[in-house]
């Protein structure tokens, strides 16, 4: 990160007071472009960040280390229900960017429609968002990587998608001088990917943000419906005890702690709910993903973990994506033990895999925070879904089973391999439940609906808390619904548009 | 050995669940978890100790559980896993990944304790042919709290 003035936990010598403008709580996606747009028009920000700051030299590519190092519990975050969907977040300077795919999706137009057409977002428009599409994609170096670095998994898919007259196409990146490290979710290694913490984070540093790792918000601080502040205790990384405390006085305060946590801040304290919606409606995208076991080398792992992409599905809300996973987060999606588990491991290099997430219908729910985690979350997929979720399965099979793969894993407890096609028919009648999958999440989204209707959303279109004047929640929470797409760029769009919103009304706080 | 959060009991499960389900020698790779205990328990106790208090305390009570639970559920037999031998840990878990719900799901909780520190050695990664594209940045310092 270079000569950046972050302070972190080593640099703390007691209390922390500060006033300022605004006051930014998270520096993924949504706080670090409120930041830092903020500050380059001048205005006075302070940012906090409840994790620490890391780099490529903390960065060893081991799953294991890093997700204890850089994600949430250890990587340990779930949505309780049935199945337990895993939902990794990122915890650090940069947040979840710092340990996402890279993967850069806009909105989807007809998400936009949907949301002004049934969920009382008139006001909204698609061409009104294009600059700001434009904009955050520049800032963080959106690019469409070459073949050899999309890697071998995408050729296969290419392969096997032309020979059922599909089509799979590459997935742009936020990168510079990628060279397919293949560790994107772990630290990127060369320190290619464009996240937070190597673009915007710095540049709001530059224009004069005070930027405070290991600091942990606790109370927003409201007086006559008025944002006054936030307060909150620096938090000590080894040790996760509270140490000083930390107050800043300001009067706007954007909470972009994440779809998960900042509903759950809210709710604590019982604030911004006379909708009753807060905490409601949580969408996930729940991904699976299918491995299939090749004759050739693949070595999947030596190029981007997201290469592909194919959307002949996306109309049924299926949207398939590649991913490649280091061997010991990938035995975990591999069925086996003793002698069967070692074969497969012994064969990682002939693995080929690709990966589905849905735009689900089903509705989860964000409780407040207790027992020591910073959010509770139950989510249940619906039978529906876990209809589209076997659709996903079978379609990704089918291609691996074109383009010449032995036996396919389909991550379902009641018919993990499949060996052929004749098998792949039977798997699209047998009687599959919600719980026969082995779900992960990693877009969870709509916990603070935004719409113009006070009575039935948390946020206005501008993401200002309908009930307190001065909160801004510029993360993924205010989304209605899944965008069946990775969100990094819709959160890091309306970000930039509440920022805009924030500078030309300062003058009304 | 100490460690940072587990005990020297549920260091001693964790060993067991991980002998099980990748015991030593066959026809693809020799190594077994049981022999690089020493090298991947302590991995898996430090993702554990970055875990919140109650996970950390479900997961290391579960130990517990299972340890006895498994055996009597699953194979009627009440010799806790600790002193099962890994063929009969490996038929054990054989047998509960093909049971029906949620028996398949609750094998989940030995691959998540074990495969990230296990395949995170050198000789594991060397055994399966695993090497990552690239070295570690230069100016690789070490992990961070």
């Amino acid at each position: 990160m270079g000569a950046t003035m972050i302070k972190e936990f080593k640099d703390y010598k007691g209390n922390i007071d500060e006033v300022a403008d605004v006051c930014v709580v998270g520096t993924g996606a949504g706080g670090a472009v409120v930041a830092k747009e903020l500050a380059q028009k001048g205005l006075n920000v302070v940012v906090l960040e409840e994790g620490s700051s890391f780099s490529t030299r903390n960065f060893n590519q081991d799953p294991g280390d890093m997700m204890a190092m850089m994600y949430r519990d250890s990587g340990a975050t779930m949505a309780l229900g049935l199945p337990p969907a895993s939902i990794t977040l990122g915890k650090g300077i940069g947040g979840t960017t710092t340990i996402n795919s890279a993967t850069c999706f806009r909105t989807p137009e007809s998400v936009i429609d949907q949301w002004v057409k049934e969920y009382d977002c008139k006001g909204l428009e698609y061409k009104d968002l294009v600059p700001y599409f434009e904009r955050v994609e520049d800032e963080i170096n959106v690019t469409e990587l070459s073949e050899d670095q999309l890697g071998n998994c995408y050729k296969i898919m290419k392969r096997g998608s032309s020979r059922l007259g599909l089509e799979v196409t590459p997935l742009k990146h936020n990168v510079k001088n990628c060279d397919g490290a293949g560790a994107c979710q772990w630290g990127c290694v060369k320190g290619a990917k464009q996240s937070m913490e190597i673009t915007y984070v710095p540049r709001a540093d530059k224009a004069g943000a005070r930027i405070y790792a290991n600091c942990r918000a606790e109370k927003l601080l409201v007086e006559s419906g008025r944002v006054k502040g936030i307060s909150g205790h620096v938090m000590d990384p080894s040790r996760g005890k509270m140490r000083y405390r930390v107050r800043v006085r300001s009067k706007i305060v954007c909470t972009a702690m994440g779809t998960l946590i900042t509903p759950a801040f809210l709710l604590r304290q019982r604030l911004a709910n006379t909708s009753g919606e807060l905490g409601k409606g949580l969408t996930i995208h729940p991904c699976g993903r299918v491995v299939a076991e090749m004759d050739e080398i693949v070595d999947g792992h030596h190029a981007v973990s997201q290469g592909g992409q194919m959307d002949a599905y996306s109309a049924e809300g299926i949207h398939m994506e590649g991913i490649f996973i280091p061997p010991g987060i990938m035995a975990m999606a591999l069925p086996g033990v003793g002698e069967e588990h070692k074969y497969l491991a012994a064969h990682y290099r002939n693995l080929a895999a690709f990966g589905f997430l849905i735009s689900d219908t089903t509705r989860g729910r964000v409780f407040p925070a207790m027992f020591g985690y910073s959010f509770l979350a139950w989510y249940s997929m619906n039978q529906k879904d876990a209809e589209l979720f076997r659709k996903g399965v079978a379609y990704l099979a089918d291609i691996f089973f074109a383009a010449g793969a032995k036996r396919v894993f389909t991550g379902c407890y009641s018919m993990p391999v499949l060996h052929s096609r004749d098998e792949l028919k039977a798997f699209n009648a047998i009687k599959i439940r919600p719980w026969h999958f082995d779900v992960m999440a990693f877009h969870p989204l709509g916990t603070c609906r935004m719409g113009n209707d006070p009575r039935k959303s948390v946020v206005d279109l501008n993401l200002e808390a309908h009930d307190i004047k001065g909160l801004f929640i510029p993360d993924g929470s205010p989304f209605p619904t899944s965008l069946g797409v990775n969100p990094q760029i819709t959160i890091m769009s309306f970000a930039n548009r509440t920022a805009d919103y924030i500078a030309e009304n300062i003058g009304r706080y | 050995m100490s460690y940072r959060c587990l005990s020297k009991k549920e260091a001693q499960i964790i060993k067991a669940m991980g002998s099980g389900i990748i015991p030593s020698g066959g026809s693809s790779f020799e190594v077994g978890a049981a022999e690089l205990s020493e090298k991947w328990l302590p991995r898996t106790d430090y993702m554990l100790s970055r875990m919140p208090f109650m996970t950390r305390f479900g997961l290391r009570a579960i130990c517990h559980v299972l340890n006895y639970g498994w055996p009597l559920v699953f194979m009627r037999n009440h010799r806790p896993m600790t002193s099962m031998d890994e063929r009969e840990l490996t038929e054990m878990f054989h047998f509960i990944e093909h049971s029906p719900f949620p028996g398949p799901l609750s094998i989940l909780i030995v691959k998540v304790l074990v495969f990230p520190a296990f395949y995170g050695l050198d000789e594991v990664k060397d055994a399966i042919g695993y090497h990552e594209k690239f070295p570690n940045s230069p100016d690789f310092e070490g992990l961070k709290d």
